[in-house]
């Protein structure tokens, strides 16, 4: 009974405030540094060559082996592989990584009476932490929702609980690994508890991401796993942008194949011109979704648009239009990410006029003036199709405009 | 309580946002209002924030901390905008509350808020009963009457455009900043007005949630519309359809959600707000557009949809919005700051604000000098006479200290009395008249330090430095500094800092005859205690005072008649150019 989990848009961003999980293996190592044990596992990167070394350190013994990257259903998906020796470890890595995975972790088998499994799962709520325990867990739970104890800590109350099995000091110790480490979500299931010692075979935990500095390396952006794992070289390229900037960058293709590249800005306005191309049902015709905002700077945006018009150049659409559109900005500036833009056209502007790329702008906000007359100068210049809009014509007016180049 | 309650606000804000206070004091201007709603800017070093209000640039105060601002500003508050860091944002939120007694609402900027901080400013304002927009809100607008934070715009071109500068009857409630104005604007040319409009934050936990917003607007009589921008994720929907369904208040609502791209991605999105994301069935936008719709309200298909039902339903109201004043741009920064004195057009020349001559009429040059050193017009008969007697001790010292012999070198080589002042007033510095305001720094930083006197002499000992203030050359403790019994029986009136340069002064005496508290140790210790408990200045302004050098003024002040006389008298003299005798100077090769 895995809750729905929250996927970032894009991995390994911390920036993005939002929800965002951790590896496995920094969840066990974090829960253990809890409750004072040495948790004896390793974590491996398929990238990193050092991770090999780290194997052949590993002592003699009957090892896990897993993918250790926020997917779901790993043992239906052949993602687990149990009782290894030390030598297959990196073969059933390599195996594995063959199918597109890049981390996994490895650590000693823990042999036990399946009877003494439990499970355990903590949420943050507004009433306060939300606790789902069973004394008869397992991977089997969820056929036995009846079985779940579930209570609520209101915030800050230091009421001690106790629950069948698990002692009130113990539950205390992980609720303040959960508040201390701002944790909104750790589940452990199987959790073993055997002479008031806690083991967890698995672990599930989301952190809010905004708290990554209020945690001071308790966890950090490299701890940040995201199942998706066919990205595409824009993707990657705008997730290291992001990596290093204070803005927040982001881009999801939709339909690699699609007419329309979106270049978007402001969090509810970017929505608005998604919706507004899936009302006219264009939804299919868009290669992609994404977003900057929080003033990034030129050159970020220079970089932004050239991964994106990749993404453009990629499609095997006929018909290609950009779309630069967002809503009328309170601080970021036009002028500013507008000429970043505009480099990026400039470089790519044999391509754009060779395939007939038509752009349509729609935005406002600081310097809207300056940005869009520059905009609008350099798409005559080169000789672009072109539609150049101030905040005065509204969102669904542009979309409406697209959508009927689309069609024509 | 709803915020059109909230007529005439007197307003804290929380870092020194300039565009966005800009902005807010611009409405304030255009709706014609005779004084600025911001009373005081937190967080900021510059005890002087520049504006305008209108074409005229005013100065708000600037403190570092809410606990200065002072308790007669403080207790009329009723409103605070928090524009600082993520980090802060709880902090300030929470001593607002317990500093504010008037307060209402506030609206919190911040994006990157942690949750754990978010749950607790929901927690403590809805205890307070304070209505907190945040985090990563851009604020609360009253059609007509207050602007806190960016909403409406930042030039005054946006906000003059957004038609909100007359009051009306609708409610625009939105999770996103930036569409807000939009709707705003859709609102207002569609002949609509604003009774209020509100940014929500598209956080996971805002502290006010769109319903609480709606319940607002369904209890008040006076609205007649509410407009509502949603996104998917949460089940904020879910409480407004289960309050507008149970109101018998029935207003017209139009909504949209924003969110059903959301629907073509094979597995749930996390898009630009915390917020927005749909990780069940429940927090999708077209089920938020189902309940709402079951509920009786507006939905739109589309934002195209959304646009024309505002521009259909909306209430047309009749109040028009006529601009009676007007905001020249660019408007120019002055680039001095100087409320000491001013030749006002008439020729009339002012200090501190009165005429020259009434200002100099019932006044001693020391009391003139007190009063434009300090800015302020009136001191404490105390200050006055310690100011007078200190500048009479200080007046010379002798024709060998250093400042004395430079002057009178200058004079014997030719040069004019400029060039002879400056020649003794460039000595002062640390070794040569100085040590009042050092000593005055460390007694200040002592005594509120609570440093014992004991450890205060050990510290100096420690690093071999000589203590400011302490020791003489030839008076002894057996043979009493004259100067210094006169000031301390007339002055001294048992203050901390006496007492404290006192203490000091008997454990170093009792190591050495000749360490006692000398006349710069003294007039340190005296001006400290008057300046507390005479002139009732704070910490704060007491080092303020010391930082600005008001001590060495007082030197620099009376030795300047010193300087000036040794000068002249040189010139009487004309005893031609000095050359220090051969064998004055010699070298260590001997």
């Amino acid at each position: 009974m895995r809750l729905e989990a929250r996927q970032p848009l894009i991995g390994y961003n911390v920036n993005l405030m939002a929800r965002v999980k951790l590896s496995e293996f920094r969840a066990k190592k974090l829960i253990a540094r809890q409750l004072g044990y040495d948790y004896e596992g390793i974590s491996i990167d398929f990238e990193d060559n050092n991770s090999q070394k780290a194997v052949s350190k590993l002592p003699e013994g009957s090892y896990v082996v897993k993918v250790d990257q926020a997917t779901k259903k790993r043992n239906k998906l052949g993602l687990v592989k149990l009782n290894r020796s030390k030598t297959e470890i990196l073969d059933d890595v390599a195996a594995m990584a063959a199918k597109g995975y890049r981390y996994f972790l490895a650590e000693p088998i823990v042999k036990h009476d399946t009877k003494v499994e439990r499970f355990l799962a903590l949420m943050r709520t507004e009433q306060g932490i939300e606790i789902h325990y069973s004394a008869s867990g397992g991977v089997d739970i969820e056929e036995h929702p009846e079985d779940v104890t579930k209570l609520i800590i209101a915030g800050g109350s230091q009421k001690l609980i106790k629950l069948p099995g698990l002692s009130a000091e113990r539950l205390g110790q992980l609720i303040e690994l959960f508040n201390k480490n701002h944790m909104v979500y750790l589940e452990i299931n199987p959790l073993l508890i055997e002479d008031s010692q806690l083991t967890p075979l698995d672990a599930a935990v989301e952190v809010d991401s905004t708290a990554e500095l209020a945690v001071q390396g308790a966890w950090t952006g490299n701890d940040v796993r995201s199942s998706n794992t066919q990205k595409t070289d824009s993707e990657k390229a705008v997730e290291s942008l992001q990596a290093i900037s204070v803005s927040a960058l982001t881009l999801r293709v939709i339909n690699p194949d699609g007419k329309i590249l979106l270049m978007l800005s402001g969090g509810g306005a970017s929505l608005v011109v998604a919706d507004e191309f899936d009302a006219h049902g264009l939804s299919d015709e868009l290669i992609n979704y994404g977003e900057y905002s929080g003033a990034p700077n030129e050159e970020e945006l220079y970089k932004y648009a050239l991964a994106t018009i990749k993404l453009l150049k990629d499609s095997r659409a006929t018909k290609k239009i950009i779309v630069i559109a967002g809503g009328v900005a309170n601080f970021t500036d036009i002028a500013v990410t507008f000429k970043g833009i505009i480099r990026a056209f400039e470089k790519e502007k044999d391509y754009l006029k060779k395939n007939d790329v038509s752009v349509f702008v729609r935005r406002g906000g600081p310097n809207q003036q300056k940005g869009l007359t520059m905009m609008e100068d350099f798409l005559i210049k080169i000789g672009l199709k072109h539609k150049v809009h101030g905040p005065d014509v509204s969102i669904a007016r542009l979309v409406k405009e697209v959508a009927e180049e689309v069609k024509r | 309580m709803k915020f059109s309650d909230i007529k005439n606000p007197a307003i804290i804000v929380f870092g020194n946002h300039t565009a966005t206070i800009q902005s807010m004091l611009d409405f304030d201007y255009l709706v014609g209002r005779q004084k600025p709603s911001i009373k005081a800017v937190v967080g900021v070093q510059q005890k002087v924030c520049r504006y305008f209000f209108g074409n005229q640039e005013i100065l708000i105060k600037g403190y570092s901390e809410l606990a200065e601002v002072p308790e007669t500003v403080r207790e009329l508050i009723e409103m605070v905008g928090v524009m600082q860091s993520a980090r802060r944002a709880l902090t300030c939120i929470e001593q607002s509350i317990a500093q504010l007694p008037k307060l209402k609402a506030a609206f919190v900027f911040a994006e990157n808020v942690t949750e754990q901080d978010a749950l607790k400013l929901r927690d403590i304002s809805s205890k307070a009963k304070v209505a907190v927009l945040g985090p990563a809100s851009v604020g609360i607008l009253v059609g007509g009457g207050w602007k806190l934070g960016a909403i409406g715009g930042i030039t005054p071109m946006q906000v003059i455009d957004s038609g909100t500068l007359a009051p009306g009857d609708t409610v625009v409630v939105s999770t996103s900043g930036g569409i807000v104005n939009e709707i705003i604007n859709q609102v207002t040319h569609s002949g609509g007005r604003l009774a209020y409009a509100t940014a929500i934050g598209g956080d996971l936990w805002p502290a006010t949630k769109p319903f609480e917003i709606f319940k607002m607007a369904l209890d008040d009589p006076e609205v007649k519309t509410i407009v509502y921008f949603g996104e998917l994720g949460g089940h904020d929907e879910e409480q407004v359809a289960k309050i507008y369904s149970e109101t018998r208040n029935k207003k017209l609502v139009i909504a949209y959600i924003a969110g059903s791209i959301s629907e073509h991605f094979d597995s749930p999105q996390q898009f630009g707000h915390a917020k927005a994301m749909a990780s069940s069935e429940l927090e999708t936008a077209s089920y938020k557009k189902k309940i709402l719709n079951e509920a009786g309200v507006h939905v739109a298909d589309g934002f195209a949809d959304f646009e024309q039902l505002i521009n259909k339903f909306v209430s047309k109201t009749k109040q028009e919005q006529t601009i009676i004043k007007e905001i020249k741009e660019p408007r120019m920064s002055a680039l001095f700051v100087d409320n000491i004195s001013k030749e006002d057009d008439d020729g009339v020349v002012r200090i501190l604000g009165e005429d020259i001559l009434a200002f100099t009429k019932d006044r001693s040059l020391s009391e003139i000098a007190l009063a434009m050193f300090s800015g302020r017009k009136k001191s404490s008969e105390q200050l006055k006479e310690f100011f007078d007697v200190v500048l009479k001790l200080l007046v010379d010292h002798g024709p060998q200290v250093s400042g004395a012999v430079n002057t009178m070198i200058t004079a014997r080589a030719g040069s004019e009395l400029p060039a002879g002042l400056a020649a003794g007033l460039l000595t002062i510095g640390p070794r040569f008249g100085g040590a009042i305001d050092q000593a005055a720094q460390n007694w200040f930083a002592a005594v509120n330090d609570e440093e014992k006197a004991y450890d205060f002499v050990e510290r100096f000992a420690k690093n071999k430095v000589y203590i400011p203030g302490i020791g003489h050359r030839k008076y002894r403790i057996d043979n009493p500094d004259p100067r210094v019994q006169m000031l301390l029986k007339n002055f001294d009136k048992g203050g901390p800092y006496t007492n404290f340069a006192n203490e000091v002064a008997k454990i170093t005496s009792a190591k050495k005859a000749n360490l006692i508290l000398n006349v710069d140790g003294a007039v340190a210790c005296l001006l400290l205690d008057i300046l507390q408990n005479s002139e009732k200045m704070n910490r704060r302004e007491i080092q303020l005072t010391l930082d600005s050098g008001f001590c060495n003024a007082l030197f620099v002040f009376a030795r300047s008649v010193g300087f000036i006389a040794h000068f002249l008298e040189q010139k009487r003299l004309d005893e031609g150019l000095f050359r220090l005798p051969d064998g004055m100077v010699i070298s260590e090769e001997g």
